[in-house]
């Protein structure tokens, strides 16, 4: 049957590019059998109705493309409205990498609209997006996650350098540096907007490898294959991730990756631990770090770049047939309900005037 | 190669070793990040040259020669090597003079000045003898540099826009013949910022140098060609 979906691309987050490449790629895909709309959130936080036929390119000079801008109404029928005319979708497939798209913002805004949404709910996408909580719950439950500090002037380090710096919250690799000494990272952080928010330092493992596995529970628990990307330089920069291959899936990569059984089945564990804790919906993408016999989870990207799609030749089916159980998944959910009981009215009855509470 | 403060306690530095033997110094408007690839084959620092990279600007504008007397006085004295891209090179040769090194490696450095357009050159003397009448205000001329001027110029403003015209006008072509290093120059083929014309006539002027071509490439080839230009490091 088919579908009536909005594709939310864009975003004000450092990986808004990246979202509409990741979010035109699903559109096309599930143009296939379903009417898609795109619903585009600008840098400047401004919401737009797109034409899903768009390349792009158009989105560089994106004057032209700006023609619909779309009202958001919470009262009464909630939904995107243009031009006073609501706009029906079955369901949201949420494009968006990074910042508010991916951190839970979007997420409540969507449950106060009472829609229907793909990908991490809010509280999942809050805990993938701060690499401290992630990391305090990791290690709560026993997982292997490499030691992270708070960076913070006023306490002391607790181990040598050199260090990976990556500010706390945000999933890209914008920021993420290699430093020698406390006192560099120290600097680092004053100097640059990036850390506002907050920093965390982990140990540098100088040959250590990226290590990723697409996971999903719709309609059944699967993993992807295990994909090793090729690094050429310290770090999987961000250039080299989005830049120079024209976006995430055409980075070089090794896939499936070879890795013996052992750490194979240890990684599989890991995935379905964690997954018991902080479930996936949609498709997300564990990171995990392999230095020599070690392996620790690294993060979780809770919308990763094309949606992972690319990951899943083990399943015999095809990106539409994988975006579909994205949406299905998203379909098959009631919304959250709220509930009011407890609030009768009586304590506001026995209250007395509230100056009297204030005494 | 990981990030470190210099001991100025306001420059950074990709450094692997505590005794580097190669400097890397990298053009206007770029970082240390553009060696990447090259630097971590050798024991060596890569600057984030005083107001780029992760580095602080500098309190007042600086020309190549104080760039130079900077960092002469904070890198290792165990570096033997400087290798400068672009506007790097020109504080390579700089350096070149305040201390002996083995050899500097020049990339498409900008080592003689080519006359600026002399129709816009005409047009902003004009505009400046007007303005020495009160004719024209100072804004209309800043208007004037800011539409004409080049991208880099564009691109800054404040301490390193001072620090740009400097650069732009300090013109190496006389100090050539007296530079007493050795040099390795490379050029891009086909590099339109600062053509391969310079670099074979500074190969003219200069005592001791080799210009080694890089085929096809342009300016900006130190990630797309490190294989190449790693070779010619390792030959030295």
């Amino acid at each position: 049957m088919s579908k009536n979906i909005a594709v939310i691309i864009g975003g004000p987050s450092s990986e808004h590019d990246i979202s509409i490449l990741t979010g035109l790629q699903s559109a096309r895909i599930l143009s296939k059998d379903d009417k898609i709309s795109i619903l585009y959130w600008s840098k400047d936080n401004n919401w737009y109705l797109l034409d899903p036929n768009l390349e792009s390119k158009d989105f560089i000079d994106d004057e032209k493309i700006l023609k619909k801008p779309i009202e958001l109404r919470v009262n009464g029928d909630s939904g995107f409205y243009l031009k006073k005319k609501k706009l029906d979708f079955d369901v949201f497939l949420n494009s968006c990498h990074g910042g508010p798209g991916e951190d839970g913002t979007l997420q409540s805004l969507l449950e106060i609209l009472r829609v229907k949404y793909t990908g991490p709910k809010v509280v999942p996408a809050q805990i993938c997006m701060d690499k401290y909580v992630f990391y305090t719950t990791m290690k709560e439950k026993g997982l292997p996650v490499l030691h992270k500090d708070l960076v913070n002037s006023k306490e002391k380090v607790t181990f040598q350098g050199p260090y990976i710096l990556k500010p706390r919250f945000g999933g890209s690799s914008i920021g993420v540096e290699v430093v020698n000494d406390y006192e560099s990272v120290l600097k680092i952080i004053e100097s640059s907007e990036l850390y506002a928010q907050g920093a965390v330092i982990e140990k540098y493992l100088e040959n250590s490898e990226d290590i990723l596995i697409g996971v999903k529970n719709y309609p059944s628990f699967n993993l992807s294959e295990i994909e090793k990307p090729i690094k050429n330089e310290t770090l999987f920069s961000y250039s080299e991730k989005y830049l120079k291959n024209g976006g995430l899936e055409g980075s070089k990569r090794e896939l499936p990756a070879k890795i013996d059984e052992d750490k194979k089945n240890k990684i599989i564990s890991y995935v379905e631990k964690i997954n018991s804790i902080i479930p996936t919906r949609g498709i997300f993408r564990y990171d995990f770090l392999l230095d020599n016999e070690d392996i620790y989870i690294n993060e979780i990207n809770a919308i990763p770049g094309s949606h992972a799609l690319y990951l899943w030749q083990n399943l015999n089916k095809s990106k539409y047939e994988l975006l579909n159980d994205i949406v299905d998944e998203a379909l098959s959910e009631e919304i959250n309900t709220w509930t009011t009981t407890g609030s009768d009215g009586l304590a506001l009855k026995s209250a007395k005037d509230i100056q009297s509470k204030l005494g | 190669m990981a990030l470190q403060l210099l001991k100025d306690g306001k420059t950074f530095a990709d450094v692997n070793s505590e005794k580097p033997k190669i400097c890397f110094l990298h053009g206007w408007g770029r970082s240390s990040d553009d060696f990447s690839k090259i630097s971590k084959k050798f024991e060596s620092i890569a600057i984030d040259l005083p107001g780029f990279g992760k580095s602080e600007e500098p309190e007042n504008s600086m020309n190549p020669k104080e760039y130079a007397e900077y960092l002469t006085n904070l890198i290792p004295d165990t570096v033997e090597v400087l290798v400068g891209h672009s506007f790097g090179g020109k504080i390579a040769v700089h350096m070149s003079f305040i201390k002996k090194y083995k050899k500097i490696v020049l990339i498409g450095a900008p080592l003689i000045r080519k006359n600026p357009q002399t129709s816009l050159n005409f047009r902003l003397n004009l505009y400046k003898f007007l303005n020495s009448l009160n004719l024209i205000s100072d804004k209309t001329i800043e208007k004037y540099k800011n539409k004409y001027g080049s991208e880099d110029y564009k691109n800054v403003a404040g301490i390193m826009r001072d620090t740009l015209v400097k650069t732009v006008n300090d013109d190496l072509s006389q100090l050539l013949e007296k530079v007493n290093t050795k040099v390795e120059l490379i050029w891009g083929e086909r590099d339109t910022v600062i053509p391969l014309s310079i670099g074979e006539e500074a190969n003219t002027k200069l005592k001791e140098s080799k210009l080694t071509i890089i085929k096809n490439e342009g300016h900006n080839m130190l990630k797309s060609k490190s294989g190449q230009i790693i070779r010619v490091l390792k030959e030295l």
